[in-house]
């Protein structure tokens, strides 16, 4: 699974998610916002401990904000970064739906019907988490001990 | 009392297995396990010191996980040579004594003479069989490496009857069902439980119990599988899987739900909806992954790639904040995309078939995917040369183990590339793999890995159309284990 | 506060060091006991082990070489100690430098009454690892109890855009030292500073004029003597040395003279004759000498340019830094061939240090700092409440951040909740023009306000808090100062640090350029198995710097070794290992590497050091080189190729510079051998090229014939599905042509070979042509008895017409013949990928 975290974090450490900035920042609020975070990170402020982004929450260090800055300060690199970070993140529990010019990422991204199965199958996905017990394929954890590969509690 | 130890002894020296297997194992009494399996000639004919080390390392699996002095006794049993310590010398008396007997039964002298010239189980090579890597399996697991046993005893199959006592193949059987089931791989149970009665009763059980759960054709009914359960060791321990399995089939309900990306695009925003599918194929990870979604990503690159707008678009983006041009940052995205998108397919394996396409995004991902593979191929065989070439020999089961990797890179590399990359990268492996097979056989008397190693390349040779490599191996075959 | 901050930048050169002090305000050079700012970099230890540093040690460098020590900088970061004769004893090269900062230290403490325990020095931009960490070893060893590092070039622009008004576009900073030569690009926007790219040479410098000089004044002596005189000859070093001092006095008299008198009695004895040096130099000679030298670091230049898109035309402007930069030969050229105007009023030699003091005060080293934060607290404690701010000393923003959390000590009653506690603060600038909104104080007890500031100035704020109730309250510490004024953040790093794969990429951790300190995991997966327990087995994993993309060619400056002894249990190939690079501020590198398989951790890194550069090692890379220039260049020339000759000339023409210096290095200038090593990895890296370059048409032609002669054996005895492979693999071969991708058509080259063969083998005749090939080879053979024995079995089953028995002698007879000589170990060895 290491370079499916590592595809992710290309889009989790983006240097826009981390500095909490959207593309169209000026180096001034880069510059800014950096200072600002590290100085927070410094004091071991709670608030600046995470940050979001559309693949679910980081974890900001002063490492990160560091690195953030120095790669937007390069116009060629923030120009990539840029591309990157084209999704706002949304930090809201819940999707917005009721914004006109703003739609989910995934409506988005895939034709209407599809995520409606989408949210169908979620709701099942939940309901079946729910009642995990009860997932017939769900693993048999201590197999190797039922079945005297190991010991422990299979002596009960 | 006289008759009670005449009996003991009779049925040491009849039965060692029967004691070893009933007595001993359950106790969890690994050196005694191992001493009494020496015994056991018969059971263990293809790999004797293997298979005692085999009933050692069994033993040893019920006891509470830990004991690293025990582990590295058995381990060096197999493996080095083994000075007895005081604390072994009474047993190794005991030992002795029972071998003498036991040649005497069969009239063995020259056998008798042997043993008390040489140690003959601690002298010379130290040649890995099919037991022996059994028991490394068995070590592996109760040391905790659950991936290292499951490759080691899978890798049973591939050793020749000759060297591998059925014993220990019945074993890898049931230690992988039970392993498989742990993990809820029950397709995999399945499969391997497939065989029918022969891998022994809590085999039979299992396959049972995946058959149904799978609702596959040919499932056991009922009273089949309550049949199946009352024949089967520990009744108490399966009982609640067996009910499980009794229940009524659900519908197939769909897995856990995957994360989902929680960020907004502006509407039209292309680059955007393309990083938005991405992100989400990402976070669906390695089982969510099929190669329809592959397909429906790359067409969405491709036409922000080729949308002359969005290219305008990251132009005037380029002049804003002074950079060169776009160019760079688009090439930059489109590679580290194509790289996700390699590893993605990796990771869930996905059969190139399935996410062909004539895109241009997924035509990338495929040649990097393919050129990729196969320079870890080769440098992985290149090293292998390197180290024949410079005779670095690795311990026994440590070439062993070396193997297995390499065999498994190559067929999954071959599963995802297909027939292309197994003609490509065939002619060096054969080399190179024949070499180190070559080296084991002739110097190092590891007849049984060579062997094994010489059926592979056989059968290689063969589905690539490879004749030449195919009679080599097929005269090395020949040379016996 | 109690008075004005101290900053305090340390330029430590080879040739001379420099202090400078920043007290928000001003900058000022820190002047020296002979009253000069310049300290000569120089130790002496004489015999009762009494250290004297500067220009009191300089005095001796001539007559007392064997005590006195300069130029030691060059060997910072290897493991050559430095003899001193009478004491008797060796030193390091930190430990000298540590002594010039201890001298420089002493006499800050002089002029400002404080000893400062935190400074930032300057180290060359293209200083690796090893040398950056000797650097702050040196600070540590001369007192000081944190220091960062800042590369010279990004000093002199802080420098610079400090005393400029205002200053929008790309800046090159131009600087010619004692022994090294460094052109960076700099570009400002919006008062930030940043660097765009670095280039040099490090072993270009003022020591070069020197010696262009000595080498002309040793010909014009041996003429009017009728003798020849070497440097290299170890009998003249002491007269060469003493020469050269005195040609480097005429050089700097040079600059403002037009004429200089070189003249020495009795330096030299050839064939028991003592000859003396008095010639007279000018300057229209000694800027003819001095031209070509000028002309390559302006090359440099050219080529750092071009590689970021710029013409000449397009700087604003040119910084001058270095001794050497004073000289009328090197403004003329520069001027000439740059074109932009110099910045004015600058002092090249000292712009270095007042950077390093300006930078301090970016990264918040106020030397003092260690009084400051301990006390202070004293006053009324009852109802003062003490608070933690973070904000930045120096800094181009006009509306930076101020962020600040209450400080509970416990021993106050008034905590969060309490009526008198505080419950926001607002800050109030020094000249009363302008106030802050309030920064509520929220649930951690943290506030954020933002300040606005005047600018290029210190601006100093008071800090007012209150109550819920608004009641005052009184907080510590009550005021603040933020400088506004040109800035850089972090300290970048020189060079990009990766790890040397196994297939010789690089996996790059650190860019150049990043900012420092920076740390960074990636996960590998081993390409070799270690056995447990085996001593002889070891993984390396070679961490190395520089930015080829191939990792031959960069620098190694570590080596992490996982050695089977370690391990619990046997590490298959293909085992994953993760990886961890750290970098401090002060350029210091650690690894760790981490077997998650085995809960295993190793960090053991070998030699963090700059290789030796042994002077038999060298000479043998030089042979070898010449040896392979030479089979390159005949094939070039029959290829008729004139790119590649031009390529090789090139090289050709590089080598006697190289003999030069390993010869100098015999005579014992260690840096002269680092220069060598240096420059057969440069010249390395472009026969490599030139050999690609090579090899590709070649095996593109291999390839065509192997098509062919795989069509004529196929068509001929195939089978269907090997004519319709070998069809596939025919187009792939024409494919990989067309693209050029050499391993692509490596591996179908393979291909057709074994599809090629296999139809071979089955003509009736193939065994008798292998073996009268192989037979017709037989003095090539390791074995030259055996094998012509087996010539004759062969021929004997030959008339037999014995198929089989033919295969077998012409097998055995195969491996009798050399093999290829196996292909250099690259990568650096490493065993991850
Ligand atoms: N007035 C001058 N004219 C010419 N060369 C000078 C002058 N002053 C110093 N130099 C030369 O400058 C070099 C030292 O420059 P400096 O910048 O101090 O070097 P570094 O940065 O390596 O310590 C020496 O080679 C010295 O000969
Ligand atoms: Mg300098």
């Amino acid at each position: 699974m290491g370079r499916g975290d590592e595809a992710l974090g290309r889009i989790r450490d983006n240097p826009f998610y981390v500095l909490g900035l959207r593309p169209a920042a000026t180096r001034m609020e880069v510059e800014r916002e950096g200072q600002k975070l590290l100085g927070m990170l410094e004091l071991k402020l709670k608030s600046a401990g995470t940050y979001a982004t559309p693949v679910g929450p980081g974890e900001r260090t002063p490492d990160k904000v560091r690195r953030a800055m120095a790669e937007l300060r390069d116009p060629e690199k923030r120009l990539g970064h840029e591309l990157w970070a084209r999704l706002t993140p949304d930090s809201g529990e819940e999707p917005e739906r009721s914004g006109t010019r703003r739609v989910t990422a995934l409506e988005a991204a895939e034709l209407a019907e599809e995520a409606e199965l989408e949210a169908m199958a979620a709701e099942a996905a939940a309901e079946a988490r729910a009642r995990e017990g009860e997932n017939p394929l769900a693993p048999w954890p201590e197999a190797l001990q039922a079945l005297g590969w190991a010991a422990g509690r299979s002596a009960r | 009392m006289l008759l009670l130890v005449v009996l003991a002894v009779l049925l040491v020296v009849f039965a060692p297995w029967l004691i070893t297997r009933w007595v001993l194992i359950p106790l969890g009494l690994p050196r005694f396990a191992y001493y009494m399996a020496t015994l056991a000639d018969w059971t263990f004919l293809a790999d004797r010191r293997g298979g005692a080390v085999l009933a050692g390392a069994w033993a040893l699996c019920r006891r509470p996980a830990g004991d690293e002095a025990l582990a590295g006794w058995l381990e060096r049993k197999l493996l080095g040579v083994e000075k007895p310590g005081p604390e072994g010398e009474a047993l190794q008396v005991a030992w002795l004594v029972a071998r003498a007997l036991m040649a005497l039964r069969r009239g063995d002298l020259r056998r008798l003479r042997m043993l008390f010239e040489v140690q003959e189980l601690s002298t010379g090579f130290e040649t890995l069989r099919g037991a022996g890597i059994g028991a490394m399996g068995l070590l592996a697991a109760y040391r905790g490496d659950l991936a290292g046993a499951r490759a080691l005893l899978e890798s049973l199959e591939h050793v020749d009857a000759r060297a591998c006592p059925r014993l220990a193949g019945e074993v890898a059987l049931r230690w992988l069902a039970a392993d498989a089931a742990a993990r809820g791989a029950w397709s995999e149970v399945s499969a391997l439980c497939a065989v029918g009665w022969r891998g022994g009763r809590d085999v039979a059980l299992l396959g049972a119990v995946a058959a149904r759960l799978l609702d596959a054709e040919g499932a056991p009914g009922d009273v089949g599988l309550w049949a199946r359960w009352l024949l089967a060791p520990r009744r108490r321990a399966t009982l609640a899987l067996v009910q499980r399995a009794l229940r009524p089939r659900l519908e197939r309900g769909p897995q856990v739900e995957a994360p989902k990306v929680r960020g907004v695009v502006r509407e039209g925003d292309r680059w955007g909806h393309a990083v938005a599918l991405h992100a989400a194929l990402l976070l669906r990870g390695e089982g969510g992954v099929n190669g329809e979604d592959l397909r429906r990503l790359g067409g969405a690159w491709d036409a922000v790639f080729e949308d002359e707008a969005a290219r305008a678009e990251v132009e005037e983006r380029a002049r804003a904040i002074g950079a060169s041009g776009a160019q760079a940052a688009i090439e930059g995205l489109r590679s580290s995309a194509v790289e996700d998108l390699v590893a993605l397919v990796q990771a869930a394996r996905i059969p190139h078939e399935q996410w062909d396409d004539l895109g241009e995004m997924l035509r990338r991902a495929n040649r990097q995917l393919r050129s990729d593979l196969l320079a870890e191929l080769e440098l992985t065989v290149e090293r292998l040369r390197r180290r024949v070439d410079e005779a670095r020999a690795l311990p026994a089961i440590d070439e062993w183990r070396e193997w297995i990797a390499l065999k498994g890179r190559y067929e999954q590399a071959a599963a995802l590339v297909g027939m292309e990359l197994r003609r490509l990268s065939f002619p060096r492996m054969n080399v190179e793999v024949c070499h180190l097979a070559v080296w084991l056989f002739n110097v190092r008397g590891q007849r049984a890995l060579a062997n094994a190693m010489f059926r592979w390349l056989l059968a290689e040779a063969e589905a690539v159309g490879d004749e030449r490599a195919a009679a080599r191996a097929r005269d090395n075959l020949a040379c016996g284990v | 506060m109690s008075g004005k901050p101290l900053y305090v930048g340390i330029d430590l050169g080879t040739t001379n060091s420099t202090a400078a002090v920043f007290d928000g305000d001003q900058v000022s050079l820190v002047r020296n006991a002979q009253g000069s700012s310049l300290t000569p970099s120089v130790v002496r230890i004489d015999g009762k082990g009494t250290v004297s540093v500067g220009g009191r040690a300089r005095r001796f460098l001539e007559t007392d070489p064997q005590n006195t020590r300069s130029e030691f900088k060059r060997l910072m970061g290897t493991a050559q100690e430095i003899p001193f004769a009478a004491a008797k004893l060796t030193r390091k090269p930190e430990a000298l430098a540590a002594e010039v900062l201890k001298s420089l230290r002493a006499d800050v403490a002089e002029q400002f009454g404080v000893a400062p325990s935190r400074a930032v020095i300057s180290v060359p931009a293209l200083f690796e690892v090893p040398q950056s960490a000797a650097t702050s070893e040196a600070a540590r060893l001369a007192g000081f109890e944190r220091v960062e590092l800042i590369q010279e070039p990004v000093a002199s622009a802080l420098a610079t855009g400090w005393s400029a008004e205002e200053q929008v576009g790309s800046w090159l900073v131009y600087d010619l030292g004692g022994g090294t030569f460094d052109a960076s690009l700099l570009e400002t926007r919006d008062g930030l500073l940043r660097v765009v790219g670095h280039d040099g040479d490090n072993f270009l410098g003022g020591r070069d004029f020197d010696w262009a000089v000595v080498d002309w004044a040793l010909a014009e002596v041996g003429r009017a003597h009728g003798v020849s005189l070497s440097r290299a000859e170890a009998a003249h070093a002491a007269g060469v040395r003493k020469l050269k001092l005195a040609v480097e006095e005429a050089k700097i008299e040079l600059t403002r003279g037009r004429e200089a008198l070189l003249s020495l009695a009795g330096v030299f004895e050839v064939g028991g004759r003592s000859i003396d040096v008095d010639l007279s130099l000018d300057r229209v000679t000694l800027e003819a000498l001095c031209a070509p030298i000028v002309d390559r670091s302006i090359e440099v230049c050219r080529r750092l340019l071009t590689a970021h898109g710029l013409s000449p035309a397009q700087l604003a402007r040119v910084v001058l830094v270095g001794g050497p930069t004073v000289m009328p030969v090197v403004r003329a050229r520069v001027k000439e061939a740059l074109g932009a105007p110099f910045g004015e009023g600058l002092d090249p030699m000292t712009l270095v240090a007042q950077g390093a003091a300006l930078y301090a005060a970016t990264a918040g080293l106020d030397a003092r700092a260690q009084a400051e934060s301990g006390g202070a607290g004293g006053a009324g404690s009852g109802a003062v409440q003490k608070l933690w701010l973070q904000y930045p000393a120096m800094t181009s923003d006009l509306l930076p951040h101020v962020i600040g959390r209450r400080v509970d000590d416990g021993a106050k009653g008034g905590r969060a909740g309490g009526k008198d506690a505080l419950a926001a603060v607002k800050l109030v600038r020094g000249d009363g023009q302008w106030e802050s909104v309030e920064g509520p104080l929220d649930e951690e007890g943290a506030f954020v306000v933002s300040a606005e500031l005047l600018p290029r100035r210190p601006n100093v704020f008071r800090l007012e808090g209150r109550s819920a109730e608004g009641t005052k309250v009184e907080v510590q510490p009550a005021a603040i100062t933020i400088v506004q004024g040109l800035t850089i953040s972090d300290p970048p790093l020189s060079r990009t640090i990766g790890v040397a794969l196994a297939d010789n990429a690089v996996r790059v951790y650190f860019e150049r350029g990043a900012p420092l300190p920076a740390k960074r995991t990636f996960v590998h997966q081993t390409v070799e198995s270690v056995a447990r327990g085996s001593g002889g087995h070891l993984l390396k994993i070679p961490v190395v710097q520089g930015e080829m993309e191939q990792a031959h060619l960069c620098r190694v400056v570590g080596t992490l070794e996982i050695k089977g002894d370690g391990l619990k249990a046997s590490l298959p190939a293909g085992s994953s290992v993760e990886l961890t690079l750290e970098l401090d501020r002060g350029g210091h590198l650690s690894a760790r590497a981490l077997i998650p398989a085995q809960g295993l951790v190793f960090e053991q890194v070998a030699h963090l050091l700059v290789p030796d550069a042994a002077v038999e090692v060298l000479t043998a890379s030089l042979g070898a080189m010449r040896t392979r220039l030479a089979a390159l260049k005949i094939d070039a020339v029959k290829r008729d190729d004139p790119h590649a000759v031009g390529k090789l000339t090139y090289v050709e023409c590089t080598l006697p510079e190289v003999e030069r210096d390993i010869a100098a290095a015999k005579g014992g200038d260690a840096d002269a051998g680092q220069k060598a090593r240096r420059s057969l990895l440069d010249l390395d890296a472009m026969l490599e090229q030139a050999e690609g370059d090579k090899r590709w048409p070649e095996l593109s032609k291999e390839a065509q014939v192997a098509v062919a002669a795989a069509s004529r054996w196929v068509g001929e005895l195939g089978s269907k599905t090997e004519k319709q492979l070998l069809g596939e693999a025919a187009e792939a071969v024409a494919r990989a042509r067309a693209e050029r991708n050499l391993l692509e058509l490596q591996r179908q080259l393979r291909l057709v070979h074994s599809l090629s063969n296999a139809a071979f083998y089955r003509h009736p005749d193939a065994w008798t042509w292998m073996f009268d090939e192989a037979a017709s080879e037989v003095d090539q053979s390791s074995d030259l008895v055996k094998a012509q024995r087996l010539v004759r079995e062969g021929r004997q089953a030959q008339e037999k017409g014995d198929k089989a028995a033919l295969r077998a002698v012409t097998e055995q007879l195969w491996k009798l013949m050399p093999v290829d000589v196996q292909k250099r170990r690259l990568g650096h060895d490493s065993g991850v990928r």
